[in-house]
């Protein structure tokens, strides 16, 4: 019939090289650039490009005159197997940590992560032949998502001041021994690659091209998604931190994290599928010696182990790099209606020596109208740990009968009489909290305003228009400048 | 006859007459009646009619037909009527050479052999004709079984093009196939299909178009079918297709004779079933439930504007009930502040959390959906208004539901009408509760989770070996020529070349 030589064209093996590998580049790039902050990027990835298409030019060679053999080979098979182990495991760490971290705070990460293991399985048990076409639709989404993320973000950017940072980028490296080994650790992947599914080439010449090409292609948009970070947030930028970028809270496309969440959700289950397939391989491979009958059971049992060490190996390493805080609390289905939730518009928080913070929550019963705003006060301690003042606010709001706070829809945070150690505890507090959108604006109050605001606000009490949250959107987009006021701008 | 063989006979059913063993018909009228009329034990709506023929009515014939197929007043004036005037004025060897000769020219007549081609002739709803001193039976054409004639697709509906669709005859719809594709490549391959039905089944396509894989192995899968009794083409189909578990239909349905011309002049082919007005056309891809008729009979910028619709309806269809949960429950960030407070304030007074809202809601429209198909006449359109507008917003007003959920459910109706495919549409029905439950349990990325399994699927999906995704996927095996009859249709100067469909040499059109 039609199509049944279950082999892969050039271009399917370029797609499938690329969406396996798409979210690990664009995020180990950035972000190992960015935790490493004190390097230079652009030797980086130039360097990290270089090795990879050396790397690979090299093997290709090795590989296509000993494929055979390496493909029985057990000692082959069991180093492969256990090295796309461990990368699956990195590609479910970061998978669990995106979503806890993003997408989902409330609700265990464990759960959502197994199931994206489950996921991934079905995907990975797939023909090699069908996976070339799962990936293929697939990376037509990566792609449009990573153009609209890319496009919007773009405009953002300062251009001036991007090429003036990629200028100053030429300076080499510190630790060019520790980058040069996670990169190798990485690219050698392409070998093992080669080899394991090698069965399914029907040309040769397409197979390097559609290699080399791989690789060139995910370090150019990794430098890319770099360069836009770097510019955003300066250096030590964190790509996860490209999300916090946004417009005023609420704008579809200017909420680029859900945009990037699921495309992190659809390139990492190709990646994390991709690992699957080929430690099946790599399995089946040490068992094919024989005949495939008698061992189907043992592979069968095998495969499924090495599926579970993986995810209890990520979610261990989780568990160790974020703590146990990451897990608890954590709901399966951690939703919450949408009535349930107390929208705060805006905060104002006073120190001195009666520390209060002042909310202004939307009245949802006047919705109809143009939603009125109420406003409530509450006290905390003066040396409160920073981390817990917001906690200690949704408490206390609780405690009074009301919903949960929600803060995702915050327009402004006006500060009075807070000291500048007090005020950069509170503003690494509303950067780590996930919630707030980083481009949220934040005001310091004068003694001689300050009394003035309070006394508007509380003079007229509930639902006499005094909207403060929709004051200080205004001021931020009419006034110059008004990016030195957003939250991630603040050093 | 013996008694033994009378009981033979009597106990025999012409189960499949293509295997059956064939007993021979023999010179004496009087035995080959006795062994029909054996068969036809109880069963009144057969008749018989006895006549004597030739000059000195010395030769004895006898009538086989069904009631009604069939009736007195028919066989006087029809071509049998006529045929057995014309014997009424000859000596007996005449008859013999007459018949033998068919010197009547009569079409469609056929002689018979055997007793079970005699009785599959009656079961067709022919008359035959036997007559002593003759060892074969005589079947000759009558009007056919009482049916629906040509009439307009209640279920495919164009703005422009022909509005003929399929009838109940199979001979109806070949030829209405012939009156479009009047070439002679176009072939018409008849079986007999159903052990207890014995119903006709034809598979058209045009030959040098049509890959030869594809027919023999239409072929292959039909000769491999064990049916009892095959009653619509749907029979067919769900025992023909590849991956019978899968929610998305692997053959085309149509009810237009212009398109079903339109796929075999593709490559594709077209079976059809008799007694059944819908023509399955295979193979399929996802992309062929997108494109309807008259998209090649509109200018292609106006085309393309209605595909990516059908497309988005699509989306909307499947998933819009589930990003309305995920975003409320889970990402109410996404949603501009004005709204997020409406939403809020809308539904502060449902007893019910969103998922159940959306449940009642969608089962709702369900049912009435049911209720309008099955309630005839112009009740059925009147429920579908009355519900909508009346059960809705009594609803609303009684804080069952909120203003929200009546706008989403509303749209996802909507779009799931304006997908093209009614069978494709209700895996998207099908498909949307699965959906709504992934979103409630695990916000947007439980919907992007669904969505990967959904693709995933449909990326491995096949129909005859062309995958099911085509021509988003693996197109190159065509030079992407098919993408340019997609999402967005080229102009019909661009699309000189048939698709994938077709064999290779044979795709040039001009």
């Amino acid at each position: 019939m039609f199509a049944a030589n279950k082999k892969v064209s050039t271009r399917q093996l370029n797609r499938i090289i690329i969406t396996e590998n798409i979210a690990l580049a664009l995020l180990m790039g950035g972000y190992l650039a960015g935790e490493l902050g004190s390097l230079s990027y652009v030797w980086l990835f130039a360097l990290g490009l270089a090795l990879s298409m050396a790397y690979i030019w090299i093997t290709l060679k090795i590989s296509e005159k000993y494929a055979d053999k390496l493909l029985r080979s057990k000692i082959f098979n069991i180093i492969a197997g256990l090295r796309f182990m461990a990368m699956a495991c990195c590609g479910l760490y970061i998978f669990y940590r995106i979503v806890g971290e993003l997408l989902l705070t409330e609700t265990a990460g464990l759960i959502i992560t197994g199931g994206i293991t489950i996921l991934s399985l079905y995907v990975a048990s797939r023909h090699y032949e069908e996976r070339g076409r799962i990936h293929q639709i697939l990376g037509i989404f990566v792609i449009l998502l990573i153009l609209i993320i890319l496009i919007t973000a773009a405009f953002k950017i300062d251009l001036h001041s991007a090429l003036k940072e990629l200028s100053s980028g030429f300076r080499l490296p510190g630790k060019r021994g520790f980058i040069m080994w996670l990169f190798m650790f990485f690219s050698i992947s392409y070998f093992e690659k080669l080899i394991i599914v090698s069965p399914h080439y029907y040309n040769s010449y397409g197979k390097r091209i559609a290699l080399l090409k791989g690789p060139v292609i995910i370090w150019i948009g990794a430098l890319w998604v770099y360069v836009l970070s770097v510019n955003i947030f300066g250096k030590g930028a964190n790509l996860f931190k490209l999300m916090d970028i946004g417009g005023i809270p609420g704008g579809f496309l200017n909420r680029q994290e859900t945009i990037m969440a699921v495309f992190l959700v659809i390139s990492l289950t190709s990646y994390v599928s991709g690992m699957f397939y080929y430690i099946r391989q790599c399995i089946k491979n040490i068992f094919i010696r024989y005949t495939d009958t008698p061992h189907i059971v043992t592979r069968r049992i095998v495969s499924a182990l090495a599926v579970m060490a993986v995810f209890v190996g990520s979610v261990i390493w989780g568990i160790r790099a974020d703590g146990m805080e990451s897990m608890s609390g954590g709901k399966v289905i951690g939703g919450r209606e949408i009535e349930k939730w107390d929208f705060v518009m805006s905060m104002i928080i006073s120190g001195g020596e009666e520390p209060q913070i002042v909310l202004e929550l939307a009245d949802t019963d006047t919705a109809g109208e143009g939603f009125e705003s109420i406003y409530v006060t509450y006290e905390y301690e003066k040396n409160m740990d920073k981390s817990e003042m917001l906690n200690e606010i949704n408490r206390q709001h609780i405690e009074e009968g009301n919903n949960e706070l929600d803060f995702s829809h915050i327009k402004g945070i006006v500060l009075y009489d807070i000291s500048e150690e007090e005020k950069e505890k509170i503003i690494e507090e509303f950067k780590r909290n996930k919630e707030i959108a980083g481009n949220v604006s934040v005001y310091k109050a004068y003694s001689s305003t300050y009394p003035r605001l309070l006394s508007d606000i509380k003079e007229n009490g509930d639902g006499n228009n005094i909207k403060l949250g929709q004051m200080l959107e205004n001021i931020l987009e009419n006034v110059d400048n008004n990016r030195e006021n957003m939250l991630y701008q603040i050093k | 006859m013996s008694q033994n063989n009378k009981k033979e006979y009597q106990n025999k059913n012409i189960d499949n007459i293509t295997s059956h063993t064939k007993t021979p018909l023999t010179l004496s009228l009087d035995e080959n009646i006795e062994i029909i009329e054996e068969m036809f034990t109880d069963c009144d709506d057969i008749k018989k009619r006895t006549m004597s023929l030739g000059k000195g009515a010395d030769v004895k014939a006898c009538i086989f037909y069904v009631e009604v197929v069939v009736n007195n007043i028919t066989i006087e004036e029809s071509v049998i009527g006529k045929l057995l005037s014309r014997l009424m004025g000859m000596d007996r060897q005449e008859i013999y050479d007459y018949l033998d000769a068919n010197a009547l020219g009569i079409t469609d007549v056929k002689e018979l052999e055997t007793v079970e081609d005699a009785v599959m002739g009656v079961m067709i709803g022919d008359g035959v004709i036997f007559i002593d001193g003759y060892n074969k039976a005589v079947k000759i054409k009558s009007k056919g079984y009482p049916m629906i004639g040509v009439a307009q697709s209640d279920i495919e509906k164009v703005i422009r093009g022909s509005r003929e669709g399929f009838a109940d005859a199979l001979k109806a719809n070949t030829a209405l196939m012939r009156k479009r594709v009047r070439n002679n490549s176009f072939k018409v391959k008849e079986k007999i299909m159903g052990e207890k039905s014995n119903t006709t089944v034809a598979i058209t396509y045009v030959e040098g178009i049509a890959r030869q894989s594809v027919i023999d192995e239409i072929n292959r899968r039909l000769d491999n079918l064990d049916v009892d009794g095959l009653t619509d083409s749907g029979i067919i189909e769900q025992l023909t297709e590849e991956n019978e578990r899968s929610p998305f239909p692997q053959f085309q349905t149509t009810e237009r004779p212009d398109k079903a011309a339109m796929a075999v002049l593709d490559g594709r082919v077209v079976l059809f079933v008799d007694n059944s007005p819908v023509g399955l056309i295979l193979p399929t891809t996802y992309n062929s439930f997108f494109q309807t008729v008259d998209d090649y009979y509109n200018r292609h910028v106006i085309v393309t504007l209605a595909r990516i619709i059908r497309y988005l309806a699509s989306f909307l269809a499947l998933s819009l009930p589930a990003l309305y949960l995920a975003v409320v429950n889970y990402h109410p960030e996404l949603l501009p502040t004005p709204l997020v407070i409406t939403f809020a304030g809308a539904r502060a007074s449902v007893p019910f959390p969103g998922v159940i809202e959306v449940v009642i809601m969608e089962l709702s429209f369900e049912l009435l959906r049911e209720a309008g198909v099955r309630v005839p006449g112009p009740m059925g359109s009147t429920i579908g208004i009355v519900g909508g507008l009346i059960i809705g917003q009594a609803a609303v007003t009684a804080g069952i539901v909120s203003p929200i959920i009546v706008i989403v459910v509303a749209i996802t109706a909507l779009s799931s009408f304006a997908i093209t495919n009614e069978e494709l549409s209700s895996s998207f029905r099908l498909l949307k509760y699965f959906m709504i439950a992934l979103a409630y349990c695990f916000g947007m990325a439980g919907v992007v989770a669904g969505w990967i399994v959904i693709l995933s699927h449909l990326a491995g999906l096949k129909s005859f070996g062309f995958p099911y995704l085509m021509p988003y996927v693996a197109d190159e095996i065509n030079d992407n020529k098919d993408l340019k009859d997609s999402i967005w249709k080229s102009s019909e100067e661009k699309l000189k070349e048939r698709s994938i469909f077709a064999r290779q040499g044979s795709r040039r059109k001009r």
